[in-house]
């Protein structure tokens, strides 16, 4: 495996707790050398906008996850880039190539693009040698070229299978090396594991993000599944009903959510309120670090189910309502003495009783992440989000 | 191909299919029996009326006129394929106006009826000063309207691939010909051969109308059949029929037979031996093999220095037995269903 530090290192060294604190979350982080970069792309289906004035910037090298709940948009921005769908408004340019904005759109063959689709769209008449060698320009070597990507996804053994003779994950890995194979300025990868069971997910990411690094292949993947963006993805954009809420790195994204919808489309948040001073917050669950030095006031702080400390304490003033064992924990329900409900994670050995008096408090071992109180009616609450199809 | 949307019936159902079935069997041998009866009455069925047919020069005659119908069928057919071809990527294509010329002439030759193209390709290459015969006439006809419907027939095969296959060709940089050439075409044609074969069947039958413009193909000389009245011809419309039959039978073999190779061709290994074997045992190896490559996907599945667990190994491969196996598959349980 090559590594490529001095491609990625705006990207892969999370510089630790608070990242970009001082500047607004949504700011791109800049990039060296963008090889991708939309501006207000901006697409509608009648009267439903798919994709609003979204605009980005993809390094070289860089793997880009686009992630968003259902119909948010996102696989009609990877169409965009790959142009097989052209948007009302907006440029975009792949290596330096304004394929949409000025003048006729640069059809999709024409592009520096690979689809990884999510259903792969194998050819399903040509053998894996054929899938994978058709798209390779014929004045290349092709057979070396094949034999190269077939190494790249480990399948060389399969070339004169054809794809019905192929399990689901060995047809995914074929698809990427399909679309490796012509050298793409930018690989576009669509939900390519959603048909997959979860163990062969976890699997499958890791190699394909493993290749995409290895080949220093620069990729923007669309996935809804947060789990999936925060661990393969380089940066993550979270989209939300056609709009771009944060674009960061994972643990940014994850530990400084831009919105409350960010904060809790990524992972379980609870709110809890307290009175922000002096970037120090007074809230129910004790005194805690709040991320911007700006806010003061009422606030809402967001706390995350293994950020929250049960202690069994007859005299503590959480009660604990219920629990879901999920397995290597326990997720507690427990009301506050203001009436808030939090969850808490604690290891399954260590489950609470409903009814049990407990003391709550927060050990996150980061600043957290904290809203304006009543700033609830924002668009970006995941309840209230359109949603598209 | 062979799914078939019909519930199964309960023995009730059965025991009433048996009996009308029965009795049907029974009417139709009473009406044969009539017919037959009354032809003999009428002194039609006696060998004088019949030992014509087995005189060579007589036969040859007919056979003559059989010959043109398939010179003008092949005609037809090659012409009718190209320029129908032509006419379905018009339709599907991006530009407008393309696309307006060729639903105007598909939409127009499909909905006239053939007779009216022939009068219309013989008088109208006649009035605009072309004597070019009837046989030129009737393929221009023919043509004209098997072109319109065999259009729209390779138009629905492409249509019915899914569009992930021509983004997917697009995405890997392939242009619009070699797309069609190396990714399009090969599964629409596999998808379109019976619907192609049926209508070229069509086209051979309606060669027949060719008769009104005076083209001697094989019906006209079985009116024309030496020594008999117009009244008598009943004979020699017999013997054409058979001939007709024998013909477009051939046809449908043949349809049969590329339908089986297409489809042993696309279950891959294991029926790749049975080339030289006969048709059925074709049809039925084929069978065995498709069962045969569930086993196989699931014996693989089980192999267990694959990086994948077997389980979605398995899964996946059994997924992509294609339609056929799920579609038995939902028959059962619809029937199971059914039962309950």
């Amino acid at each position: 495996m090559v590594d490529r530090p001095d491609q990625r290192t705006t990207a892969t060294a999370p510089t630790g707790h608070p990242v970009g604190m001082h500047e607004h979350p949504t700011d791109p982080i800049p990039t060296t050398d963008p090889i991708l970069q939309l501006d207000g792309v901006t697409r509608r289906y009648g009267s439903v906008v798919a994709v609003d004035d979204v605009s980005l910037q993809v390094g070289t090298g860089e793997l880009l996850v686009i992630v968003g709940p259902s119909g948010c948009g996102k696989t009609t921005l990877l169409q965009t880039i790959a142009g097989l769908t052209a948007p009302d408004a907006g440029r975009i340019t792949i290596a330096g190539e304004v394929v949409t904005g000025d003048g006729p759109m640069v059809p999709p063959e024409r592009r520096r693009v690979g689809v990884v689709f999510q259903d792969h769209a194998l050819f399903p008449h040509l053998t894996v040698a054929d899938n994978v060698e058709f798209g390779i320009a014929r004045d290349a070597d092709r057979a070396e070229r094949r034999r190269e990507v077939l190494d790249l996804v480990q399948l060389r053994h399969l070339a004169d299978r054809y794809p019905h003779e192929l399990s689901g994950g060995e047809k995914q890995r074929i698809a990427l090396a399909r679309a490796l194979a012509p050298r793409p300025a930018v690989m576009l990868l669509d939900e390519p594991f959603s048909s997959l069971d979860p163990n062969l997910r976890t699997a499958l990411r890791q190699q394909t993000a493993a290749v995409l690094r290895e080949s220093g292949t620069t990729a923007v993947f669309v996935t809804h599944d947060q789990v999936e963006a925060l661990s393969i993805g380089d940066r993550v954009a979270v989209l939300n009903a056609g709009r771009l809420e944060q674009v960061d790195r994972p643990h940014t994204v994850f530990d400084a959510p831009a919105s409350r919808f960010v904060a809790s489309f990524l992972g379980e948040a609870d709110m809890v309120a307290g009175v922000v001073v002096d970037g120090t917050a007074d809230t129910v669950v004790g005194r805690v670090g709040v991320i911007d030095p700006e806010l003061s006031g009422l606030a809402e702080v967001m706390v995350r189910p293994h950020e929250v400390v049960l202690d069994a304490d007859p005299e503590g003033l959480g009660t604990v309502l219920g629990s879901e064992f999920r397995g290597g924990l326990v997720q507690h329900r427990v009301r506050l003495a203001d009436g808030t409900v939090l969850r808490a994670d604690r290891r399954h050995s260590e489950q609470l009783a409903a009814g049990s008096r407990v003391r709550v408090t927060v050990d996150a071992g980061h600043p957290l992440a904290a809203f304006p109180a009543g700033d609830d009616v924002s668009s970006s609450s995941p309840d209230t989000a359109p949603t598209p199809t | 191909m062979s799914s078939v949307l019909i519930e199964e019936l309960g023995p009730r159902g059965k025991a009433r299919v048996r009996v009308a079935t029965i009795i049907s069997i029974l009417v139709g041998i009473v009406l044969l029996a009539l017919v037959v009866w009354k032809l003999g009455t009428a002194g039609q069925l006696t060998w004088a009326k019949w030992e014509p047919f087995t005189v060579w020069a007589n036969l040859e005659f007919l056979l003559g006129g059989l010959v043109n119908t398939i010179k003008a069928a092949l005609a037809a057919m090659v012409f009718s394929i190209i320029i129908g071809f032509f006419f379905a990527l018009g339709r599907l294509s991006r530009n407008a106006v393309v696309r307006g010329l060729c639903v105007a002439y598909v939409e127009f030759f499909r909905s006239i009826p053939l007779l009216l193209a022939i009068f219309m390709g013989f008088f109208g290459l006649l009035a605009a000063g072309l004597d070019v015969g009837a046989f030129t006439s009737l393929v221009v006809a023919l043509v004209a309207y098997n072109s319109a419907v065999l259009s729209e027939i390779f138009r629905a095969g492409i249509k019915s691939l899914d569009k992930g296959q021509t983004e997917a060709a697009q995405a890997i940089g392939m242009r619009y010909w070699p797309m069609m050439r190396i990714v399009i075409l090969p599964q629409a044609v596999r998808r379109m051969v019976p619907a192609i074969v049926a209508q070229l069947a069509t086209l051979s039958k309606d060669v027949s109308l060719g008769f009104v413009i005076g083209y001697e193909e094989v019906v006209r000389r079985g009116q024309g059949f030496p020594g008999f009245s117009d009244a008598g011809n009943f004979q020699a419309y017999v013997v054409v029929g058979v001939v007709y039959f024998i013909l477009v039978w051939m046809l449908a073999r043949l349809a049969r037979y590329l339908e089986l190779r297409q489809r042993t061709s696309s279950i891959g290994t294991g029926a790749a031996a049975i080339d030289g074997a006969g048709l059925e045992d074709i049809a039925a190896l084929s069978e065995e093999a498709d069962a045969a490559e569930v086993e196989a996907a699931a014996a693989r599945g089980e192999d267990p220095d694959r990086v994948v667990d077997s389980q979605t190994r398995a899964r996946g491969a059994a997924e992509e037995q294609g339609t056929k196996l799920n579609e038995a598959r939902k028959g059962d349980r619809d029937r199971r269903r059914g039962r309950d």
